[in-house]
């Protein structure tokens, strides 16, 4: 007889909206609750949680004794409350509930920190060494540079202009040197809103993390980082136009040159 | 009659005219199809949730908008299937933050031509402005006001949820403005009694002769000027919380009045015979430390034991220095919304400042130094120049000889020259020279250009 040793095993909850994970954490009232071991679930039930407000679902949470809790949003003061109880919080997950559990049994999702920290993200660099250096770079890769009031509202820094190899109409760039705020999350999204569509690209100038290339990544910002030396790196620019990675809408024969080059 | 190659001009004219009213628009907007999958989502609505287009697009809309309806009642649906239009609808979603939003929705049926149903369309406006403000007035906080990302926080929120729902007396340690008023509203609106008053009795402003006066009203005629009945503020907390705040202030000869109060849940109006049984919950707090007080003969050992029956403490800002940035974040909210700026956020310089700085004044004095920079600042980031001079001397500057722009001239030499010896140490290697110089590559980079030093 196969027996289970008790601390080997892990109680999930995931909260249920139909069949998918509840969009809310904390408005959801039916939840799974799986009793998993290292590779496979034990046992699984539906809970129902009749509490009103959201703190009624961490006393459930709790009461339960759930080890790790798969949902889609959360606030982050519930999350913070969890976390303090040691329950692993695994968030802003769209899935089928059942393939949400079959994927977190087979490890496919670790812990997500909420908001990113600040000081572990900060920029490090004093802003205008940044300005002074983005400015060379561009300007020594062929581009006019505009700095200042004239080249945008905050947080553009600068705009670069470059004709296209390929049609030589003008690439308009803008450009955010990423020591403003403390929170680079939050100016990545302030400069995107700013720039809006006005620009044929938009770079966020910034050391390089993985935090980083996802939240530029997920704005369709281009990451430049002042660590590496984008000039000499000039194979790397697969759109055929200097310092930009993306193809550009409407240019895309500069990439088509670049490769028959 | 217009050709169809003008008519389609028209429509692509049309569509581009939309698409710029769309983007130009405050108000999220974004359109479903039959399944709820988000078929256009416009720039506001990716500033107010946090998600750009290009997530959206092709997704459920619950899975973006993690809202407290979706399940409940999504109005999308509703009006889908019954064709009933939503109008000015409050809703709460989440953000990709994780902070909650509040908006207020609106939504429409898309029909085709024929009249076939293609979808919905929701148009949301952002309230978080107005709910700060209405937060502020109503002073209607819960726990999930209290901003803490500090452990030593999270510990007390699991606990605090327990403590609202008993009746069991509180008592609230903590230095000033360490948010025990903030604790103690928090408390009332969780507990059952929610419902009924909430009264502050400050007992470090409350002179001793009006105490009684004050607390249990009194009736005509007993004292001098007392020419008609009046009623106590603890009359207010009935069926309520009454929230003693600097209990450690009150003198012995009120303290006893007060253990009556908590011992026999009545009082005796000044100039009454008749008691008055009070159904109320009492919530004290304190900035000194009771026991102390108790052992130096200065607060009643009685009185401690009945007050502290629940007792937590609440810890110094500098002992949770990892809510400074939300803090922050929330102040700088908390005045855009009562100043009507778009301040975004502080530089790093300043927060490093913060970080470093102990704030004896704990939160409260955070809170001063952002409405000083809100004050002082013009442009959308609080700068250092902005903060309060005390502060910059006080937190210290490490990097000010860094930022300074005046150099002085044997400085300068001497900082030239380290510069040539380590490049030419490195053989002209700007990357590895720096490192060797302990500062950035574009820190030297800016250098070499200020001494005129060829990079070749």
């Amino acid at each position: 007889m196969l027996l289970l040793r008790l601390e080997d095993m892990l109680k999930v909850a995931i909260p249920l909206y139909g069949d998918d994970i509840a969009p809310c954490f904390e408005a959801a009232s039916n939840f799974i609750i799986a009793t998993v071991n290292d590779s496979s679930e034990v046992s699984v039930t539906i809970a129902q949680c009749h509490e009103a407000e959201g703190v009624g679902r961490i006393r459930f949470i709790r009461d339960n004794g759930v080890g790790t809790l798969i949902c889609n949003g959360i606030k982050d003061f519930y999350r913070g409350m969890l976390q303090a109880d040691g329950v692993v919080v695994i968030s802003n997950l769209g899935y089928p509930a059942r393939e949400a559990l079959n994927l977190y049994i087979n490890g496919k999702f670790g812990d997500r920190p909420g908001k990113i920290i600040p000081s572990d993200y900060a920029c490090g660099i004093l802003l205008d060494d940044l300005l002074c250096w983005t400015k060379d770079i561009f300007e020594n890769s062929g581009y006019q540079v505009k700095c200042g009031g004239d080249a945008g509202p905050f947080p553009i820094d600068l705009t670069a202009e470059i004709a296209c190899p390929a049609c030589h109409n003008p690439i308009r760039v803008a450009i955010c040197c990423g020591a403003h705020m403390y929170r680079p999350d939050k100016e990545i999204q302030e400069f995107y809103h700013v720039a809006g569509s006005d620009y044929h690209a938009r770079i966020y100038v910034h050391p390089e993390s993985s935090e980083m290339s996802t939240c530029c990544h997920e704005f369709g910002i281009e990451l430049l980082d002042p660590y590496t030396d984008p000039i000499t790196n000039r194979k790397l620019f697969a759109s055929g136009i200097p310092l930009l990675q993306n193809v550009i809408r409407g240019h895309e024969k500069a990439a088509g040159s670049k490769q028959r080059k | 009659m217009s050709e169809p190659g003008e008519r389609m001009d028209e429509t692509s004219e049309n569509l581009r005219f939309f698409k710029v009213i769309l983007s130009s628009i405050a108000d999220g907007v974004f359109t479903v199809d039959s399944n709820r999958t988000i078929t256009s989502f416009n720039p506001a609505a990716e500033k107010i949730t946090g998600v750009p287009a290009t997530k959206a697009i092709g997704r459920r809309c619950f899975e973006v908008f993690h809202s407290d309806i979706c399940e409940r009642g999504c109005f999308l649906e509703k009006t889908m299937k019954t064709g009933v239009v939503a109008i000015d609808q409050p809703v709460n979603i989440i953000n990709s933050s994780g902070d909650k939003i509040p908006i207020s929705i609106s939504t429409a049926i898309l029909r085709d031509d024929k009249g076939n149903i293609l979808g919905a369309v929701e148009t949301f406006r952002d309230l978080s402005t107005i709910e700060h403000l209405r937060k502020e007035l109503k002073k209607n906080y819960s726990f999930e006001d209290i901003i803490s990302k500090s452990p030593l926080i999270h510990k007390l929120f699991a606990i605090l949820p327990d403590i609202a729902e008993s009746e069991s007396t509180v008592l609230i340690q903590g230095p000033s403005g360490s948010g025990k008023e903030l604790f103690a509203r928090a408390i009332h609106n969780l507990s059952p009694r929610k419902e009924g008053g909430y009264v502050i009795i400050d007992c470090g402003t409350l002179p001793t002769q009006l105490f009684e006066s004050e607390l249990f009203g009194y009736m005509k005629g007993a004292f001098t000027d007392a020419k008609h009945d009046k009623v106590g503020k603890l009359k207010g907390a009935e069926r309520g919380t009454v929230f003693f705040d600097e209990i450690g202030e009150l003198p012995l000869s009120t303290q006893v009045k007060l253990l009556r109060l908590l011992q026999q849940r009545e009082y005796e109006p000044l100039g009454s015979n008749d008691s008055v049984s009070a159904d109320i919950r009492i919530v004290a707090a304190t900035n000194k430390d009771l026991r102390g007080l108790v052992a130096q003969g200065k607060f009643r050992d009685d009185l401690y034991f009945r007050l502290a029956v629940v007792k937590f403490d609440l810890p110094p800002l500098r002992d949770r220095r990892e809510d400074i940035p939300y803090l922050v974040e929330h102040f700088i909210q908390k005045n855009n919304a009562r100043r009507g700026k778009n301040i975004v956020s502080v530089s790093p310089e300043v927060m490093g400042i913060l970080m470093r700085y102990d704030f004896l004044g704990n939160v409260r004095e955070l809170e001063n130094i952002i409405e000083y920079g809100f004050v002082v600042c013009r442009g959308s980031i609080i700068q250092k120049d902005h903060l309060p001079v005390e502060l910059i001397n006080v937190a210290g500057d490490t990097d000010s000889s860094r930022q300074s722009n005046i150099t002085p001239v044997t400085q300068a030499i001497d900082e030239e020259s380290h510069i040539r010896e380590a490049l030419a140490k490195c053989g002209n290697n700007q990357t590895r020279a720096a490192r060797e110089l302990g500062m950035h590559r574009t820190t030297l980079w800016r250098k070499m250009k200020q001494y005129g030093i060829n990079p070749n």
